[in-house]
């Protein structure tokens, strides 16, 4: 997964990442994020981003799991169609989870998972899998940061089905 | 209800957690002391310490890598 | 019915780090306002004593049916919490926490948003907590038996101090009998004791024991299962040989047609293919060794020679090895060590021809019944008269072994004693850089060493092959560096190269069979190796020379320390908590497909054939919930945290 967006324009996505940081609901629609995180390792990354008093977008809630491996794909698809915009899936780093393979399971469902989204004419970055520790506070503000920013260049998912193919661009257009 | 700082940085431990001691000595219960401390074994220490007292460790954040906050009612 | 289902709702102001942050009084309206919601409370504090109490006599007073907690630092705080449920007579599984601060007021700065985060969050605890189950804390016993695996002196002391404290043990080698290196030598550091008459009482003792039953050869093949309940599965191999009733007679051994370098006696001799593995090995009686006998060979004779000379009918054939599957609670891994291949060091070495040995090997030749009754001869059957032992042959380099293995100068120093006792006249010499001889009696054993008659050879040991050996007409010439740069010789009958110890060769599957960690050297390693034997798969502790080489001395010890650990964590009548946050599989809905059987981490599923569907191991589930996923037919659940419960929350949050 990657941590740098891959964005034609750089800098206005860099200035939307921020001002989605300090001023989420500038626009009429905002974005709603699900970020399911795993117990051990990025629940604690953003308790450890709360300490320090990092700044995570509002509109990402966290909903707790024991492991990664917990997140299941209907799941996902279901939160999608309830009216999520993007999903967030959190696991430990290789070789960190709790429970040995579970991150390794998720890993696998989600590439699969991607192909499904291609299909229904979803696009695949409103479903992001990355991994944070427990101690890597300013990477999960990061990680949601981007992901909020991103979510809101593709625009809302429409309701019930597939989102817009193509990309809308970071002033709002 | 008054909050006392301490700045305990630069103390090895178990010294913070000695000084935090001493201080709370001196105040009533329901006092709330926030300490900083920047040695490894503090945040394992201080919730020791809250349990042996009796304290309430509502907060326990680092908020510079190392340096740790503790914000503990009596 | 979940409509009629009474929430009471507690906000914790964190003593101003949530209430200052967004408009309280906001969130309490909007949450009252839930058809489920009877009771918004708010406190300055609610995980101090003060809150704890409210929250308590409020329980009492009102019996919600559950209860929402926003706050921070859920996952501290929630023992207390549920601690207050339980003292107020609730399932302590009936509370849902809704992080309020790290995660919301804490990371937002705007305060309108964090009021409509704060909303959102608390009506996804909300719609959670209605869906929440009691759940029961279960307990299963854990088991007090133990397995061993080894043959070092620390598996022998380790099964007998269990055994000691009446635990059944499973003490599994596959080597023919537990022993180790300790059998093979001759003499004991530091007062040169019979090594033999050290090992022979304790091997008595586990033949004789109720509580210890010996699989020799045998090995583990599968370990399934958590700390307290593990399922171990081992395969015994067949001796062919009926250990109650032979008598040690030889005449199997005469009449055996095979003959083949006997690998006990570091190939100074040949054995046959039937044999006993040494003068006192358990359980008693021969060994068939499969690999060379030639009933077993690719073109199996019919040879019955053995059987046939056998007076006591002991020889069995038709013997079979053993699958079983045994249940403890506890293992420790304590593999002998292997001494470095001396070859690898000088081609020369071992090589039955010339007068180059291992120290181990050098060794037998002081055994009354070793390859040559005792008598220390050259290759041609002479005494010799001047041999060189050489110190830190193939270690502390990088080409062989990079570590010191702490025993090698000890049992140098060892082999020159026995030899000048044994010829008199030979001359000796210790060819050293450092002389590591550590502990009480080490120094002194040393000089007494020096003072009987061994010449210190002190040479400089330049990080590689530090000495060059040349076999001659008239023996090996050894050169090496002298202390002042200068290249030096020696010229003896004979040389003994004093090899570490690597780890054993069964390692490498050991390790994978029981999920243990090696460091860069191969060695088994605990998880804190100062502190304790314990790897970091609970319930398994890791000991002896395969662990990190040392004497016989420390071996044990590690042994007898890892039983310490394994008695005060098992002892009888002491329960494991069964994790209630587990997985529960529906029978009805289950097709046998077998995908979470094969997701599980654990191998903490397995199929019940008789009924075709998946069953749980409660006592091994660690609760991760990959199994709930995986399943296609959505017949398994995580207990609290269930697909409906997560369904809950997520639409709470969306809805708002």
């Amino acid at each position: 997964m990657t941590d740098v967006l891959e964005d034609p324009d750089r800098e206005t996505l860099e200035s939307v990442i921020e001002s989605e940081a300090t001023d989420p609901a500038t626009e009429e629609w905002t974005p709603l994020v699900v970020a399911f995180l795993c117990n051990w390792c990025s629940y604690e990354g953003a308790q450890t981003a709360g300490g320090a008093r990092k700044t995570v977008p509002a509109n990402v809630f966290p909903v707790r799991v024991m492991c990664s491996g917990r997140v299941d794909y209907d799941l996902v698809a279901k939160t999608l169609t309830d009216g999520a915009d993007g999903i967030l899936v959190l696991g430990c780093h290789e070789g960190d989870c709790h429970y040995k393979t579970g991150n390794y399971l998720t890993r696998k469902r989600h590439a699969l998972f991607t192909a499904v989204l291609q299909g229904l004419g979803v696009h695949e970055d409103r479903v992001r899998l990355d991994w944070v520790s427990a101690d890597e506070g300013e990477r999960y503000a990061t990680v949601t940061r981007e992901m909020a920013a991103r979510v809101r260049e593709l625009g809302p998912l429409a309701d019930g089905n597939s989102g817009p193919t193509t990309e809308v661009t970071a002033d709002g257009d | 209800m008054t909050t006392h700082e301490m700045d305990l940085r630069g103390l090895d431990c178990p010294q913070p957690t000695l000084e935090i001691g001493v201080k709370a000595s001196e105040l009533d219960d329901g006092e709330v002391i926030v300490a900083e401390a920047d040695c490894s074994t503090f945040p394992d220490d201080v919730r020791d310490w809250c349990e042996k007292t009796d304290s309430t460790l509502i907060s326990l954040v680092e908020p510079e890598p190392g340096v740790y906050e503790a914000e503990i009612q009596l | 019915m979940i409509s009629d289902l009474e929430v009471a709702v507690y906000l914790c102001e964190s003593r101003g780090h949530v209430s200052d942050e967004l408009e309280l009084d906001a969130v309490v309206e909007t949450i009252s306002e839930h058809p489920n919601v009877t009771d918004v409370r708010t406190h300055e504090l609610l995980c101090g004593p003060d809150g704890h109490d409210l929250l308590r006599s409020e329980i009492r007073e009102n019996e919600p049916d559950r209860i929402v907690v926003g706050g921070g630092s859920l996952k501290d705080k929630r023992p207390g919490f549920e601690t207050v449920l339980e003292s107020a007579g609730m399932n302590p599984f009936l509370l849902q926490m809704v992080d309020l601060r790290e995660q919301c007021s804490w990371v937002t700065d705007d305060p309108e948003a964090t009021t409509e985060k704060a909303c959102r969050l608390l009506r996804g605890g909300v719609e959670r907590a209605l869906h929440l189950e009691p759940l029961a804390r279960e307990t299963v016993a854990y088991d007090t038996g133990v397995l061993v695996y080894g043959e070092s002196i620390a598996a022998i002391d380790a099964a007998l101090q269990l055994a000691v404290a009446d635990r059944q043990v499973y003490l599994v080698t596959e080597a023919d009998s537990p022993g180790g290196l300790l059998v093979q030598k001759e003499f004991l550091y530091p007062k040169d004791q019979c090594a033999p008459c050290r090992a022979a009482p304790k091997l008595k003792e586990l033949d004789q024991s109720d509580d210890v039953e010996l699989i020799a050869p045998g090995q583990v093949t599968s370990v399934r299962g958590v700390a307290g309940n593990f399922e171990i599965t081992i395969e015994s191999e067949p001796r062919y040989v009926d250990s109650e009733a032979c008598i040690p007679c030889d005449r199997c051994v005469d009449a055996c047609p095979v003959s083949v370098p006997d690998e006990f006696e570091f190939e100074l001799t040949d054995r046959a293919a039937i044999y006993e593995p040494f003068s006192g090995s358990i359980p008693g009686g021969y060994v068939i060794d499969e690999e060379n006998c030639v009933r077993f060979d690719e073109s199996p004779t019919d040879c019955t020679e053995c059987a046939d000379a056998c007076p006591m009918d002991a020889v069995q054939y038709e013997e079979t090895g053993t699958t079983r599957e045994v249940t403890v609670g506890s293992a420790i891994v304590a593999p002998e060590a292997q001494p470095y291949d001396a070859d690898r060091v000088h081609p020369t070495a071992r090589d039955g021809q010339t007068d180059v040995y291992s120290n181990l090997e050098f060794e037998r030749f002081f055994t009354e019944s070793g390859p040559t009754n005792g008598a220390v001869e050259l290759r041609d059957g002479t005494e010799p008269d001047s041999v060189a032992i050489v110190h830190c042959a193939g270690s502390r380099c990088e080409d062989h072994l990079s570590y010191c293995s702490g025993t090698c100068c000890l049992d140098a120093l060892k082999l020159s004693r026995a030899l000048l006792e044994a010829v008199p006249d030979c001359d000796v010499y210790q060819v050293f850089d450092d002389l590591v001889v550590p502990g009480r009696e080490g120094e002194a054993y040393a000089q007494e060493t020096f003072e009987m008659g061994a010449t210190p050879v002190r040479w400089d040991l330049d990080h590689g092959d530090w000495i060059d050996l040349t076999v001659t007409d008239d023996g090996v010439t050894v050169a090496g560096t002298n202390r002042d740069g200068n290249p030096a010789e020696l010229e003896v009958d004979a040389v003994v190269l004093a090899v570490g110890l690597e780890p054993g060769v069964v390692v490498d599957d050991l390790a994978e069979t029981f999920d243990l960690e090696r460091d860069e050297r191969g060695f088994l390693t605990a998880e804190q190796p100062i502190t304790s034997t314990a790897v970091a798969r609970d319930g398994i502790y890791v000991a002896g020379p395969s662990a990190g080489p040392d004497g016989e001395h420390a071996t044990l010890t590690q042994g007898i320390s890892a039983v310490g650990e394994v008695l005060s964590r098992a002892v009888p009548g002491r329960d494991v908590e069964l994790e209630p946050r587990r997985a529960v599989i529906d029978d009805e809905l289950c097709t046998g497909c077998r995908i979470c059987l094969e997701t599980c981490p654990f191998d903490a599923i397995d199929r019940d054939d008789e009924r075709g569907v998946a069953q749980l191991r409660d006592e091994v589930c660690q609760g991760c919930g990959a199994c709930v996923s995986a399943c296609p037919a959505d017949a398994i659940d995580q207990r609290g945290f269930t697909t409906a419960q997560l369904e809950a929350e997520i639409d709470g949050v969306i809805e708002g």
